[in-house]
């Protein structure tokens, strides 16, 4: 194979060389010869453009589909220019002419991309949306899934951490339907993104990239012409075994024919310190711990004199004294008598800069665009940032009449850094787990709590290097033939080394990660396209392909602890029983043919379709290992009927209703599931890491090597796809002059054969099966409507666009016999009938107010006990809670409440996948000036409240009271008296002697609504005056502000509502919302 | 577009079949006499993984005949030194981790699995890819023993017990259609009786005897190994039948004495003389002239396990601290033996005279001490003296490896093999099973043999198969027997561990844990311990 990669790497290689050269021609002619190029008000090339000299129609021709032309005409000639659903325009001929066509209506005559083809977005009888660039124009937001939150209908994006640049990010497309419950990209069923015609599956990263970087934050939005998102299984049947969640279409500008014209931008923002959690410090912890302790006294002995019953006469003072220890009550030790407030040291200003620079032109035969950019971004919080260098090239030739070709090779350089996490003792990067401000701090120690990582070392950097090549042979206008061979590189490399001093252990450790990622994608797509018939009313679109697709994932990790000296940082000199390395190497293949035929009535009034896919994985067994995807689908532009077009034209210029039924698949990550292997043995003599384990890793019997089953995976031959069968309603109307457009689509799509893992009785074993498991039904509706309040003509433009989600995806089936799967370590259930992911945990049923209210085993006359609550010792009370502790739902009905599985129950109902997701955003124009408004919004979902978790549980362990910072809570939000009805329980320290109530225990306590609208972004920019630009003989500047997460409504407590994980529990960490304002300036020469 | 085209061109099979590099799967394996012999070491690497624990064989087997106790200074005596009540594990001391855990069939089941795999791919081997025929005969027949051996295992400790001999290759084997796993109840502990027996003829009739000195003698089986395990399991079955009244009981006592006339004979053991202090120390060490079978450990190859943390020294060994203060060593949470259990293990010793037996100062640490409860501060007869705590030192050869020394840890490596089958052993059970075949006046002569290797005189009373008993229980304390000769001959020293009911109801079986009732409804709990667990 690797010859064969070889002879495709030369052949890339040759045809760059062979097309980046120059390709200038000059003629002498009698008349003037007028060179140009025909593009849109993006600056995109309109391609196929009809031009003649006015006056006469037979003169002139038809420009290249890279919007550039040549014609020799007298001089002073007016040419006329037409191209369907663009106005026509006219212009003077001259030398190098630059001819701006202006859509007739910017949102259905759009060219969308499609399986393999560009479609005008009317014809398409799919659920398709395009994303409205300029939306994004000035968003400096690093990642392309938070800039498209709210952009598009029925797409989500998924944030499951606040780090900036990590692969924790997402776009879901119609409902989640990942069934694990990993916080990066394997826990997101990720649409397959079509980069320039390249497919690349995000989960094929997952596992091996070590860098943990996001792969769709190392693209450059600037040079991303167009997003297409296909939505229903008929628009994404045609990828077949990869489009089942989507499909995200990605095409990056090329360049257009003229003069070369260069922009530049350049911008500069800052993040604003973000909230404080509220806690005290200093001398008011003191107190405040103090207050907290006598207030949870008084209730324990209910008033009574603090005397614990073990003691003999020795009073209440006994309590105080074994129970203050002496970080409270001695205030005048220098190692007690600290006031860090560690949040105002790990907190900063985050700076952010972009540097932007473009260069295209070209002549009638080519085009050509490069652009360079440097990204840069400090982390509000400290240690926290990144950096990216992005170079991108395209060039478009027409060989001849007949050949067209089309280069593009882009790179991007990404440097994160990610904090070092829990490596490093005492790095207290979430306000969830301060310690407490009191105790004495060395300078290191304080240097390494401000996130200054001091003598530590972190470098996440990835290289990414798409190069693609398409030619395209036009045997005719009616058939051409694209041939596509691309090649995307990922390398990733992760280095990490932690000083001694910075390890509780005081040993030093490194790691050194390094990861190699290639795709190779060829496809050959042969393009039929001809109308004919009367009034050429019959219209044939016919498409066959052939699509190969090679995937070799590489890592390497090497690790070591126990240095020589702090200053190395790379493993050298380690000895070698504490150095580790892993080294893998997987290849996945995939091979399709593919179909479409389309047959279009009377302009495509009436239209049907069909879309065919065979696909063959590597991945899947003998049994299993091809597929066939079909789908088809209809449309009928019923404002087009003769008989309706007098009655609505007034006020309809557009309507049509579409329906399809596809079929579409999903891959499995995991390439490796069909094996069974043999794997050294371990369990005897294993667990090297740890002091009380064996240490002596036991690899042999008797000195002889020897090999034992892997007992976590049997091989399935019968693994297979994942089918995604959807049926999708839609509806499109342009209604009042084009100021009213409306989308809507219904649709309903059952996923079966999910690969999940089930348990496997004892005696086979093998602990586990990894099998085509679960089932999921889901459903929902999508609409988009986008208003334009003044006439499209109008000077003053003032446009909304609200974009709307609702789904509802439910498990229809589990294998294993309908059993639930309960998760008892993540708290999670599945259950058939609910969304997956249902929270697991004790159900709060709220604060004790009566010792009365306790329920009572009616067979003995005992009240509810709780295992482990042991205030007895205190008060000879063996299991008993008292007034302001929390009661919980006893399950199993033994009135006793254990804190296992057996009193946890299901809370059904309450999911963390929202029903409604969706934007809105406007737009207002005037002149030079305007201004765009991008928010988002999510309703109708559950999330657990990690960060009031960690900080009540705190006072259920007493040695973590003392240590760990003490936060200030609304206290009146906590129970105080009987009946104040107030939703928490008491504020109670558990008593170290017994007297532990363990009333903060994870439970439905801490579930919020999860809903949010959050103003992502507000853009204003103002281009300067014309006559201005002409005086300094530039095309043009503009001068913006950008704001990024404005403001936030939420129903929840939490700082940021978005990012929670996958099991729902909230995960912003210590990287809250923060405020970002760029200001920033674009100047084009 | 060549490229495409070279693509396209090549067979798609060949495309969508690349061959892993990153993984050792079956159909990638299983060619050459070195793949076999790594499956083989595979078993038993796991069958010794399994067994390092201490609670697989010595907890299991020694513990529950309640001749040892273990506490500390200021705290309770530990419960679960009998298999006892499990019925309200949640309160009380659970010496013995999980019992629950302990009742979980599925790691015996792994090694199963293993050994299933190696046998169905050795058979399905061409035997031209072996040195000779012998070697793939030793191999196979290796893998019958291991195979038989933990079935075996299962058989004494839970009776009635799934029966799997497939080799699990594919996805079909363990799920249906729609994904369930397919289930299967327990068989009898007849059926995998004989399922052992089947097994361990197999691989008596494929091995050779070993020799002695051999860097494998001991640590791998060899046709004494097999004639040892088929002698256990036939009179195991002799149990069984007589239990059940199935006909022809005998049958399997006359097997087990040709099995073990057979060892005795042609195997080339011999009794280690216990007059030599270091030779009984080498025996345990391992590979001696009476080692039948063993597990390795030893960190001559560098297959041993802390000591100190795990396995059957943790449980019963005192070690040196790291300040070499004798009263800072871990006499305080082993197993010792209270004086009142002493005269249980060595009748005939007298504690005025130090004698005649000489087992009890070779095999324990002191033995002298007449403390009950050592540790017990309310009682008058305990003490604090450490030196005075009785314990088991067979199995105390510990390598000290001060490289991995770390703060108070010293880290204590095993060195002892684990043992299964021992020539003592065998030969006591000869002597069982001609006592059984009416031949007493053979039985005799073997126990006689052992008492004088002892320092005792002959035998003299009329109890003959309570002297063979006593006999194994003076030699084999501590190696993995007793609960199980208990149960086949119904003979409790501590009468109270098997009351008449609870024998009858087959009580001696262990309850099954609630993780293998749960994840297969074809499963019931053994009948005697329904109502008795609290899972």
């Amino acid at each position: 194979m690797s010859k064969k990669l070889q002879r495709i790497g030369a052949f890339l290689l040759a045809s760059i060389l062979l097309l980046v050269a120059p390709a200038t021609r000059l003629d002498a002619q009698k008349q003037v010869t007028v060179k140009g190029t025909v593009i849109d008000q993006n600056g995109d090339p309109v391609p196929a453009a009809v031009f003649y000299v006015k006056g006469h129609k037979e003169s002139g021709g038809v420009a290249r589909d890279n919007g550039t032309f040549s014609v020799t005409v007298s001089k002073g000639a007016t040419l006329v220019f037409t191209s369907l659903g663009y106005a026509d325009v006219e212009q003077t001929a001259a030398p190098n002419m630059v001819v701006v066509m202006k859509t007739e209506n910017e949102m259905l005559n759009e060219l969308v991309v499609v399986g393999y083809t560009k479609e005008n977005l009317r014809s398409v009888s799919a659920a398709v949306q395009r994303v409205d660039m300029q939306a994004l124009e000035n968003n400096q937001s690093v990642s392309l899934a938070t800039m498209l939150a709210g952009q598009a209908a029925g797409l989500q994006t998924v944030t499951r951490s606040g780090v900036p640049g990590a692969s924790n990010t997402g776009l879901v497309i119609r409902g989640n339907s990942s069934l694990s419950s990993a916080n990066d990209i394997t826990g997101i069923s990720n649409p397959l993104y079509i980069i320039d015609g390249v497919p690349m599956s995000l989960q094929d990263f997952a596992g091996y990239n070590v860098t943990d970087n996001d792969f769709l934050s190392s693209l450059n939005p600037q040079d991303i012409q167009s997003i297409d998102i296909l939505k229903d299984a008929a628009a994404t049947a045609i990828y077949g075994s990869r489009g089942a969640n989507g499909v995200i279409i990605i095409t990056t500008r090329k360049g257009t024919s003229g003069a070369a014209r260069i922009t530049a931008r350049v911008s500069h923002g800052f993040t604003l310190k973000p909230e404080k959690v509220p806690v005290y410090v200093g001398e008011e912890e003191r107190q405040a711990k103090i207050d907290l302790l006598k207030k949870t006294w008084t209730n324990l002995f209910q008033g009574a004199e603090w005397y614990d019953q073990r003691t003999s006469g020795n009073g209440a003072t006994y309590v105080e004294a074994i129970a203050y220890p002496s970080v409270l009550t001695d205030k005048y030790n220098p190692y007690f008598n600290n006031a860090y407030d560690f949040q105002n040291m790990f907190y900063q200003t985050g700076q952010t800069g972009n540097y932007d620079l473009s260069m295209e032109g070209g002549n009638e035969n080519n085009s050509y665009r490069v652009s360079l950019a440097h990204y840069d971004e400090t982390g509000v919080l400290k240690g926290y940032g990144l950096s990216r260098t992005n170079l991108s090239m395209s060039l478009v030739t027409d060989v001849n009449k007949w050949i067209h070709n089309e280069v593009v090779m882009r790179y991007s350089y990404v440097n994160r850094d990610g904090g070092l996490g829990d490596v490093m003792k005492a790095m207290p990067t979430s306000p969830t787990n301060l310690p407490s401000s009191l105790f004495y701090r060395t300078e290191t120690e304080l240097n390494q709590m401000s996130g200054g990582l001091g003598e530590a070392y972190n470098k996440n950097v990835s290289h990414d290097l798409t190069v693609g090549e398409t030619l395209r042979l036009k045997f005719a206008e009616w058939l051409t033939m694209d041939n596509q061979v691309s090649m995307v590189l990922d390398f990733g490399k992760r280095d990490y080394s932690v000083p001694s001093i910075a390890r509780t252990d005081n040993k030093s450790i490194a790691y050194s990660y390094a990861s190699m990622t290639t795709t190779y994608n060829l496809n050959s797509v042969l393009n039929f396209n001809k109308s004919f018939g009367k009034d050429k009313q019959h219209t044939v679109i016919a498409l066959l392909g052939a699509e190969a697709n090679i995937n070799d994932l590489n890592t390497l990790r090497a690790e070591a602890q126990s240095g020589m000296s702090d200053h190395l940082k790379v493993i050298q000199g380690y000895t070698k029983e504490n150095t580790y390395a892993f080294s893998d190497i997987v290849t996945s293949r995939l091979f399709s043919v593919f179909g479409l035929l389309s047959y279009g009535f009377a302009g495509n009034r009436y239209k049907i379709e069909g879309v065919y896919r065979r696909d063959g994985s590597s991945r899947f067994g003998a049994n299993t290992r091809w597929a066939n995807f079909p789908s088809v689908k209809a449309q009928w532009a019923f404002s087009e009927e003769p008989w309706l077009k007098p009655h609505t034209s007034a006020w309809m210029d557009f309507g049509k209703v579409r329906v399809s039924y596809g079929t579409s698949g999903e891959i499995y990550y995991d390439p490796l599931l069909q094996y069974n292997s043999l794997v050294a043995p371990s369990g005897f003599g294993s667990g090297v890491k740890w002091m009380d384990s064996n240490k002596m890793d036991v690899k042999t019997y008797g000195g002889n090597l020897s090999l034992v089953s892997d007992f976590d995976k049997i091989a399935n031959k019968d693994l297979t796809w994942s089918w995604s069968k959807e049926v999708d309603y839609g509806m499109d109307l342009e209604l009042f002059g084009r100021r009213l457009n409306l989308n809507f689509d219904l649709y309903s799509r059952y996923i079966s054969n999910l690969v999940y893992t089930s348990e496997l009785p004892a005696y086979v074993g093998f602990n586990r099966i990894s099998s085509n498991l679960v089932d999921m039904v889901g459903h929902g509706f999508e609409t988009s409507i986008t208003a334009y309040l003044f006439p499209r003509t109008s000077k003053v433009q003032w446009d909304w666009t609200l974009n709307l989600g609702n789904n509802h995806m439910v498990i229809a089936k589990m294998g294993n016999g309908g059993k639930d799967y309960i998760n008892t370590d993540e708290n999670y259930a599945f259950i058939q009938g609910a969304p997956a992911f249902q929270y697991y945990m004790h159900e709060y049923l709220g604060a004790l107010d009566n010792y009365s209210d306790l329920p009572v085993n009616p067979l003995t006359g005992e009240a509810l006990t709780y295992y482990q609550v042991d205030m007895g010792l205190a008060r000879n009370l063996q299991g008993r809670i008292f007034p302001g502790c929390s009661l919980y739902t006893d399950v199993d009905g033994d009135y006793y409440l254990r804190n296992d599985e057996s009193d946890m129950k299901v809370l059904e109902g309450k999911t963390a996948e929202p029903k409604i997701t969706g934007g809105l955003s406007t737009g207002f124009k005037y002149k030079n000036f305007s201004v765009r408004v991008s928010s988002s919004f999510a309703f109708g979902h559950w999330i657990f409240n990690t960060t009031l978790y960690e900080q009540l549980s705190r006072l259920d362990c007493s040695w973590d009271y003392y240590q760990y910072a003490l936060y200030k809570f609304d206290e009146s939000k906590f129970w105080s008296e009987p009946g104040d009805g107030s939703y928490y329980p008491m504020l109670y320290v558990n008593y170290w002697e017994g007297g532990g109530a363990n009333i903060y225990r994870k439970s439905s306590m801490y579930l919020e609504r999860g809903d949010y609208w959050s103003i992502d972004n507000v853009n204003i920019s103002y281009n300067l005056p014309d006559k201005w630009m002409q005086a300094i003989k530039l095309r043009g500047i503009n001068v913006y502000l950008n704001i990024s997460n404005l403001a936030m409504f939420k129903a929840s407590s939490v700082l940021d509502p978005r990012k929670v994980t996958r099991t729902g529990f909230y995960n912003g960490e210590g990287y809250p919302l923060s405020q970002t304002f760029v200001m920033g300036t674009q100047i084009q020469f | 577009m060549a490229a495409v085209a070279a693509l396209f061109a090549t067979s798609c099979k060949d495309f969508l079949e690349p061959t892993q590099i990153d993984l050792i799967y079956n159909e990638a394996f299983w060619e050459t006499q070195a793949d076999a012999e790594v499956g083989v070491t595979g078993i038993y690497s796991l069958y010794r993984g399994l067994m390092s624990s201490g609670s697989n064989w010595y907890q299991r087997a020694d513990v529950t005949c309640g001749f040892v106790k273990n506490g500390w200074s200021g705290g309770s005596n530990r419960n679960y030194y009998t298999v006892g009540n499990y019925s309200d594990v949640s309160s009380v001391d659970r010496m013995w981790g999980s019992i629950d855990e302990a009742c979980d069939w599925g790691p015996f089941y792994k090694v199963i699995a293993q050994a299933n795999l190696v046998i169905s791919k050795i058979k399905s081997m061409d035997v031209n890819n072996f040195s000779s025929q012998e070697a793939y005969d030793r191999l196979l027949g290796e893998a019958y023993f291991l195979r038989a051996l933990t079935y075996f295992n299962i058989l004494r400790v839970w009776g009635d017990a799934p029966l799997i001999t497939d080799a699990i290759e594919s996805s079909s084997q363990v799920i249906d259609k729609d994904h369930s796993p397919l289930l299967i109840p327990r068989s009898t502990d007849f059926e995998i009786a004989s399922q052992v027996l089947d097994d361990v003829s197999q691989a008596v009739a494929l091995l050779d005897y070993g020799k002695f000195g051999t860097a494998n003698w001991g640590i791998r089986a060899n046709k004494g190994s097999a004639l040892a395990l088929q002698a256990h399991a036939n009179l195991w079955v002799n149990f069984l039948a007589r239990r059940d009244r199935l006909p022809n009981p005998l049958g399997y006592v006359k097997d087990a004495i040709t099995a073990l006339e057979d060892l005795r004979d042609h195997g080339g053991y011999s009794y280690v003389d216990y007059s030599n202090a270091d030779a009984v120390k080498a025996m345990f060490n391992g590979q001696s002239s009476e080692a039948v079978f063993e597990l390795y450990v030893g960190t001559e190859h560098n297959e041993s396990y802390r000591a100190d943390k795990a396995g059957v020294q943790a449980y019963t060994c005192k070690m040196t601290p790291l300040d070499n203060d004798p009263t800072h060593d871990r006499s305080a949470g082993i197993d010792w033996i209270p004086y009142s259990q002493k005269s249980k293990l060595y009748p005939e010793y007298d504690f005025d005279t130090g004698g005649p037996d000489i087992r009890p100062n070779l095999f324990f640490g002191a033995w002298d001490s007449t403390y009950n409860e050592p540790f017990n501060e309310t009682q008058g007869s305990s003490t604090n003296d450490r030196t005075k705590v009785t314990w088991l030192t067979k199995w105390a050869q510990l390598t000290e490896d001060t490289e991995r020394k770390q703060e108070s840890y010293i880290a204590y490596f095993a060195e002892c093999n684990l043992p299964v089958f021992r020539y003592t052993d065998a030969m006591l059970l000869l002597a069982e099973a001609y006592y059984k075949n009416a031949e007493e006046g053979q039985a005799l002569q073997i126990v006689n043999e052992i008492r004088h290797r002892a320092g005792l005189g002959d035998y003299a009373g009329g109890d003959l198969l309570s002297e063979i008993m006593q006999q194994r229980i003076s030699e084999l304390f501590g190696e993995g027997y007793l609960y199980y000769d208990f149960i086949r001959n119904n003979y409790w020293p501590n009468a109270h561990l098997m009351g008449a009911v609870k024998y009858r109801q087959k009580g001696y079986y262990w309850p099954v844990s609630s993780n293998v009732l749960s994840t297969n409804h074809l499963i019931d709990q053994t009948p005697y311990w329904n109502g008795k667990c609290n899972w």
